[in-house]
């Protein structure tokens, strides 16, 4: 039997599929092209699997709560989900995640800002530690925290993205929807507020601590 | 930290270390800088106490930077968006696409039919009849111009228009459209 007819016959519902590769083995384009397809679910979940930790802690980061932050990533693999066939493909599912997750924070605090209630205990309640961290790493990781609740909106976006370390620069710039330079820019302050915000400002050197926020 | 010079060979080493994109993989292998602090630097970190704990503390921090951005995949988490997602529809996926397919390729063989119908008069092609004819000859089932054998040529024809559409490579579906 040759291959167009075998392939025909496998098409009309008859003869034996050819094995799709595991969806671990899969690439995100592929998987977004089996999601759209039957028994899309496994392939959803699959990709839901890979990309959940990055969008929760970037949401994580820039919402300040976690329970806040799920529901705001609930809402961008709906959303994405929903748009799966508008993934064009050019440029790489997750920088596509992460720019939906970006619009799904600033539409939350557009909300927010027009309700007029901020969140309270921004910087002291946002990241309880997921596992029990050594009492170094505790303080570490509590001072960190502080310092990136400290930082203003553009900057905390951009550096956030930068750890996520899968998003080059000029996919931030895609993503923020900032030119390149700013974008560089952004995050060599940001990196430098922290480290003044993690140091303390007398321990800056001179004249570093003049910059402009 | 009280001594000018240190002072400013401790901001020399911050000043690269604030222009460095060093990945965490490579942070967590070599802590010391041997393999991406330049010559100078790392002679500064060898040879001074306060370059050393400022070094310590940029790989520290960029350390658990990179690690609390990202949180685990929480199993609890997956399950309430699939259920969410459970009754969505994704855009344009109502059909599976070989259906999709089929159909799009029974509709243009009966227009195709349907055209041939109307058109081949007006250009003086043969009537239906001998176009029918012809295919059944081809086919090997015309005994006599019966009118069996002549739907049956068309069956063919019409099959073969569908099987051609459907299969057209560029026809598959394998990523999303635009």
């Amino acid at each position: 039997m040759s291959k167009l007819s075998a392939s025909a016959l496998t098409w009309f519902g008859f003869g034996r599929a050819p094995k799709a590769p595991p969806l671990t083995d899969c690439s995100d384009e592929d998987l977004v092209a089996r999601a759209g397809q039957r028994e899309g679910e496994r392939a959803f979940a699959e990709l839901l699997r890979r990309h959940q930790g990055k969008v929760r802690g970037l949401l994580l980061r820039l919402a300040g709560d976690r329970t806040l932050a799920d529901d705001l990533a609930q809402e961008v693999f709906l959303r994405a989900y929903r748009g799966l066939h508008g993934f064009e493909g050019r440029a790489r599912f997750s920088t596509w995640l992460y720019r939906i997750a970006y619009n799904v924070y600033l539409n939350h605090r557009t909300r927010v800002r027009e309700l007029a209630a901020l969140p309270e205990g921004f910087e002291s309640g946002a990241m309880a530690p997921e596992t029990a961290l050594s009492a170094n790493r505790s303080d570490l990781r509590r001072d960190l925290d502080a310092a990136i609740g400290a930082l203003p909106d553009r900057y905390r976006a951009v550096v956030m993205l930068y750890y996520l370390e899968d998003v080059s620069y000029p996919e931030i710039a895609d993503i923020l929807d900032l030119p390149l330079g700013t974008v560089k820019t952004h995050l060599h302050r940001a990196k430098r507020l922290l480290r003044e915000h993690l140091h303390g400002w007398g321990d800056a050197a001179p004249g570093e601590a003049e910059v402009d926020v | 930290m009280s001594d000018p010079s240190l002072r400013s060979e401790v901001a020399r080493l911050r000043l690269f270390l604030e222009e460095a994109d060093i990945p965490s993989g490579v942070l967590r292998r070599d802590p010391e800088g041997k393999t991406w602090l330049p010559a100078e630097l790392r002679a500064l970190v060898a040879a001074d106490p306060s370059c050393h704990a400022e070094l310590r503390r940029f790989v520290d921090r960029e350390i658990e930077l990179f690690g609390s951005v990202r949180q685990k995949s929480d199993a609890l988490f997956t399950d309430r968006v699939l259920k969410a997602a459970a009754p969505v529809q994704i855009a344009g996926a109502g059909l599976d696409s070989r259906y999709r397919s089929l159909i799009l390729a029974f509709a243009y063989a009966l227009a195709t039919g349907v055209a041939y119908l109307m058109l081949a008069p007006l250009l003086g092609l043969a009537a239906l009849g001998t176009w029918t004819g012809q295919l059944a000859q081809t086919v090997g089932v015309d005994e006599g111009g019966n009118v069996g054998a002549r739907a049956v040529a068309v069956l063919v024809g019409a099959s073969i228009l569908v099987i051609v559409v459907a299969f057209v490579p560029w026809r598959r579906h394998t990523t999303p459209p635009a």
